[in-house]
């Protein structure tokens, strides 16, 4: 009896482990799914303001503004700079969409050298970015529909009744063991 | 990972490069400043520049950072009485004239010109 009353003893507090351990993962998995997201609707927010500011781009460049030509440069640096960085979160997934970002913020920052010395005009200091700011919009669209077009994911939470049944098996397995 | 000096890594970094655009692993792209052609990865890029612009010595090899920054370059070096004299000067130079190349589609205007050209 003494046996029988330890072994359960011995389960009771296993399962006690077991259970705040399951809750620790399960709170650590939750803060996961809460912070992709996060970075998901970040994306999906970002992508417009790309595409604005390259619209923007071009309409400034043609015109010749030299002012707002440099501040929307900026503007693409930091943008893509932020985008850059949530696609890192997607892996090899959006490598594409990556490189074009990380050659379009190159070709910015050399862009703006140009249009420091002044000595050409942003139509044509800005022609190869601009081409290059096209294209990361497209296929930034694209991989923007396709996120959104995602099925989130399904999760499996076990229910106080998993964690009977499982109880149960162990249990059953600790007297078989004894036998 | 083998140690270099900082030079040597650059260098050891223009052979790999040249290596792969010749092979067409990879293509370049050229830039909105003059005689500048560039090359991006995911996370950060290279270019590389005639620096005045006259198909001649000085060539410059450019390291950004993810951020667009220039963070390390190799310029080929060259005596005052026009003796090369960096190791790397070939290797550069090559690379700069198969990126431009590579960025402009020389080839594929050039196939296709053929291929529309009269017989003789």
């Amino acid at each position: 009896m003494e046996l029988l009353l330890g072994g359960l003893g011995l389960l009771l507090a296993l399962y006690q482990i077991r259970r705040a351990e399951k809750a620790a993962i399960a709170a650590k998995e939750a803060v996961e799914r809460t912070m992709a997201q996060t970075n998901v609707y970040t994306l999906l927010l970002l992508i417009p303001e790309v595409v604005l500011v390259e619209r923007e781009m071009s309409r400034m460049a043609s015109a010749d503004d030299l002012d707002a030509t440099q501040s929307l440069i900026r503007d693409w640096q930091s943008r893509a700079s932020e985008l850059k960085g949530l696609l890192k979160e997607y892996g090899d997934e959006m490598n594409e969409l990556e490189t074009k970002v990380q050659e379009s913020l190159v070709l910015a920052g050399l862009a703006q050298g140009t249009l420091n010395k002044k000595s050409s005009k942003p139509s044509s200091a800005t022609r190869v970015l601009r081409a290059c700011t096209s294209e990361v919009v497209v296929l930034a669209r694209t991989e923007g529909a396709r996120v959104r077009a995602r099925k989130p994911e399904s999760v499996s939470i076990p229910t106080l009744g998993d964690d009977l049944v499982s109880l149960g098996r162990r249990i059953r397995d600790f007297f078989k063991r004894g036998k | 990972m083998a140690e270099y000096s900082r030079p040597d890594r650059l260098a050891a970094l223009a052979e790999r490069l040249l290596a792969l655009t010749k092979a067409g692993t990879i293509t370049w792209s050229e830039a909105d400043t003059e005689d500048t052609y560039v090359y991006a990865t995911e996370s950060s890029a290279v270019g590389v520049r005639n620096r005045d612009g006259d198909d001649r010595h000085p060539y410059l090899l450019l390291v950004f950072d993810g951020d667009g920054r220039i963070v390390d370059s190799l310029l080929t070096r060259w005596s005052d009485s026009g003796v090369e004299v960096g190791d790397s000067n070939e290797t550069i130079r090559q690379l700069y004239e198969l990126a431009r190349k590579s960025a402009s589609s020389i080839d594929a205007v050039l196939d296709v010109l053929f291929d529309e050209l009269p017989p003789l």
